[in-house]
């Protein structure tokens, strides 16, 4: 492994312990202070998006760049709709599936889900802020920029930041579930997908953002409506 | 409604169980060992 690589793996597994370890350690320091609830989780959450933000600003400013000079709106329209529709049809088949295994309504539900439909009910603000901001950009940038740097084959990229980025969506909820593995395989799909996007456009971080920024839009105006008229 | 529009973000629990946290270190070692392996085949001359 050349020191490059070296660097980029080390810089990644700290920005991943960081990722995995930044909530319940601002819960804590603050929790010394007297402090809690989801505003907690909001300060957390922007000052780990600095973090990240700084970290890849280089990254970020080459992408624009890229962006501006070798795509138009048209042509970032066509990816988005392409790769949305295939995004779309796995969602329908596991849909299908999940209703073939589990008649029960609930559990159609990832548990992921049903965690965002429930932070949802608590906050608002917080909610659109994790789902939009959050999950699109920052996420995007530690589960498929920060990887990238380290992976340079784009078929095993394609393939391990899927993995990585799909058991980040298992391993917070219950683990006992009859569908994990099927929940599991459908992040998998998605985030395939969405890795596609990516290096099929000269590893340019801002499609995979558009593309999910519009697919998590749909569910969030759903649940927005649904509250309204609930 | 099926779960065709997952929301994807994901919600970091952090009232895990013990049982879960152990899961999770699992997961994470698992992961950090094939993204280990995958850069060593990727940097492969």
């Amino acid at each position: 492994m050349s020191k490059n690589s070296i660097n980029s793996f080390i810089k990644f597994l700290i920005i991943f312990i960081c990722y995995l370890s930044y909530s319940k350690l601002f819960e804590v320091l603050f929790s010394l202070v007297g402090l809690s609830g989801l505003l907690i989780n909001f300060i957390s959450d922007l000052l780990f998006s600095v973090l990240i933000v700084f970290l890849y600003k280089n990254n970020i400013k080459k992408d624009f760049v890229n962006l501006k000079s070798n795509y138009n709106l048209k042509k970032i329209l066509k990816i988005v709709i392409k790769y949305l529709l295939i995004i779309f049809g796995i969602g329908i088949i596991f849909g299908f599936i999940n209703s073939v295994i589990n008649s029960n309504e609930i559990m159609l539900i990832t548990e992921n889900t049903l965690q965002v439909n429930m932070l949802f009910n608590s906050s608002l603000l917080y909610s659109l802020f994790k789902a939009l901001i959050f999950g699109v950009i920052i996420e995007e940038i530690v589960f498929r920029e920060a990887i990238e740097e380290v992976i340079s084959n784009k078929k095993i990229f394609v393939v391990v930041s899927s993995l990585i980025y799909a058991s980040m969506n298992i391993i917070f909820g219950s683990l006992e579930s009859n569908l994990l593995w099927l929940n599991f395989l459908q992040y998998f799909a998605f985030y395939f997908v969405l890795s596609l996007s990516y290096v099929k456009n000269d590893n340019n971080i801002f499609i995979p953002i558009v593309i999910k920024f519009i697919y998590n839009l749909i569910p969030t105006v759903i649940t927005i409506v649904l509250m309204v008229i609930g | 409604m099926i779960d065709i529009f997952n929301n994807l973000a994901v919600v970091q629990n952090t009232s895990t169980t013990s049982s879960n946290m152990n899961a999770i270190i699992v997961v994470v070692v698992v992961i950090i060992i094939v993204l280990l392996i995958s850069t060593m085949i990727s940097n492969r001359k």
